[in-house]
């Protein structure tokens, strides 16, 4: 019983190192080897490289949603003031980070997203008759370009818009 | 081969030395402990997150998922002839997390507890893949390990009520040791990881994470005039990250190792909001190596207690 664990343990840490070496970046991608190691994944998480903030950090993603109302006006919310409109906790909002990264990944993506979005808008507000949704890439200066004055760098990078008819 | 045989002997002694199973114990605490105060923060939001229209529709995040994940919209397909509405399953999920979780904190059939905790989390997973961040990866491997480990053994009903003993044993250790290599396994990935960035090493990473909207939670622009300020975090956040396979093992040392990924840590919690993300890292590492600090501590005490009695 005791050899089978260790085993069972041995494998596991050996699956953890070699995938944090980056010692599997090939199997994971397109080999046979893909499916099982995302089943197993899925389970605990040992085919995960932890790399927290190391990567490209100063560059962020913002959403920004236009409704507008069959009277006329129009609200606007953008996650440059934080996606804490319809979240009741920081907790909840935090996950928008999240959310905004996946959304930048692929057009087809944003596209779903963006329906899904505009879908929950007009569902929460009755009166509302068109929704845009707009996601633009921001990047920040660093430490000696904030000093000499450089600008925030605004990319756009998806728009759509849903009307009712 | 005698060098071999005397390795062999100390893995083995390392691996299924029996120990007390009071750490582990503790572990299954903190984690469901945990577990309840995300889930009830979560609970006002939890329709929104999980519902049919929610932020993200179930067709999409559905179509996101590999064939094996268990969707809320497969709960609600598996449920719905015996007359569950959707409002109903998504509610369900949350109340039998709830319910395990609760389980789980107070030791009552603590393996089914366990697997039923995991499985909730499972379907979390599943249903919000593109809301999960860190915390909630690192609760799943939690949640994982508590299936596995013989928490139960400390602190728990079942070993109230008898249904296990609390006696030492080669798993607790074995299941100890995997947790704490676990540990270090992600801290040195996370600190090498950062290693390789040069915006890590001058500075720039912790700089814009303290100043840009997704993490600002005070106003930073003055460490602008102080840059040695950030670069020395940087490098404090690489070296406590890189060196705690290392100082985790030497006594004493790691209790000025904890404390100083407990202080990166609450630096998370405070500075860039990421509250749960911080606590679970702290709780994680508590439950993998407080039990040794508190020992180192308590010698160290008492070393300085012998020397001040007069002979």
């Amino acid at each position: 019983m005791k050899k089978v664990f260790y085993l069972l343990i041995a494998l596991h840490l050996t699956l953890i190192t070699v995938v944090i070496f980056h010692g599997m970046d090939r199997w994971v991608n397109g080999s046979w080897l893909e499916k099982p190691l995302a089943f197993l994944c899925s389970l605990n998480y040992s085919v995960w490289q932890y790399g927290f903030f190391s990567p490209d950090v100063g560059k962020s993603t913002e959403l920004q949603i236009k409704v507008y109302q069959e009277n006329g006006d129009s609200i606007q919310y953008s996650t440059l003031e934080g996606f804490r409109f319809f979240v009741a906790t920081e907790e909840t909002n935090n996950r928008f980070y999240g959310f905004k990264v996946h959304t930048s990944s692929d057009t087809l993506f944003q596209d779903l997203c963006a329906r899904s979005v505009a879908v929950r808008m007009l569902n929460l507000q009755p009166d509302a008759w068109r929704v845009s949704y707009a996601t633009q890439s921001i990047r920040y200066p660093g430490l000696v370009g904030f000093r000499q004055d450089s600008a925030i760098m605004v990319t756009p990078l998806y728009q759509t818009e849903f009307a009712l008819r | 081969m005698t060098t071999i045989r005397t390795l062999i002997q100390r893995v083995d002694s390392f691996f299924s030395t029996p120990q007390a199973p009071a750490p582990l114990g503790v572990f299954r605490i903190l984690m469901a402990a945990f577990v309840l105060i995300q889930a009830f923060t979560w609970y006002p939001d939890w329709e929104a997150f999980f519902g049919r229209e929610g932020w993200i529709q179930w067709e999409i995040s559905r179509a996101l998922n590999q064939a094996w994940n268990i969707h809320i919209s497969q709960l609600y397909d598996w449920l719905h002839p015996l007359g569950l509405s959707e409002r109903m399953v998504v509610f369900g999920h949350f109340w039998i997390y709830v319910i395990s979780a609760g389980c789980l904190l107070v030791g009552w059939h603590t393996r089914l507890a366990a697997i039923f905790t995991w499985l909730c989390h499972l379907v979390i997973m599943s249903s919000v893949p593109t809301f999960i961040y860190g915390v909630d990866i690192f609760l799943h491997i939690a949640l994982f390990y508590l299936m596995w480990m013989p928490v139960a053994k400390a602190f728990s009903l079942d070993l109230y009520q008898g249904r296990v003993t609390g006696e030492a044993t080669w798993g607790v250790t074995m299941s100890m040791r995997v947790l704490q290599l676990h540990m270090c396994l992600a801290y040195f990935s996370a600190g090498y990881e950062k290693m390789l960035a040069p915006d890590w090493w001058n500075g720039n990473v912790l700089w814009r994470s303290l100043v840009q909207p997704d993490f600002r939670q005070f106003n930073f622009l003055w460490l602008a005039d102080y840059p040695w300020v950030v670069k020395l975090l940087s490098w404090f956040t690489m070296v406590v990250e890189t060196g705690y396979c290392i100082g985790m093992w030497i006594p004493r040392v790691r209790i000025g190792w904890l404390a100083g990924i407990i202080s990166l840590h609450l630096g998370i919690m405070l500075f860039l909001g990421l509250y749960y993300f911080g606590l679970i890292m702290i709780l994680l590492s508590i439950s993998a190596f407080g039990y040794l600090a508190y020992a180192d501590w308590q010698q160290w005490r008492n070393a300085a207690a012998t020397k001040v009695v007069p002979s």
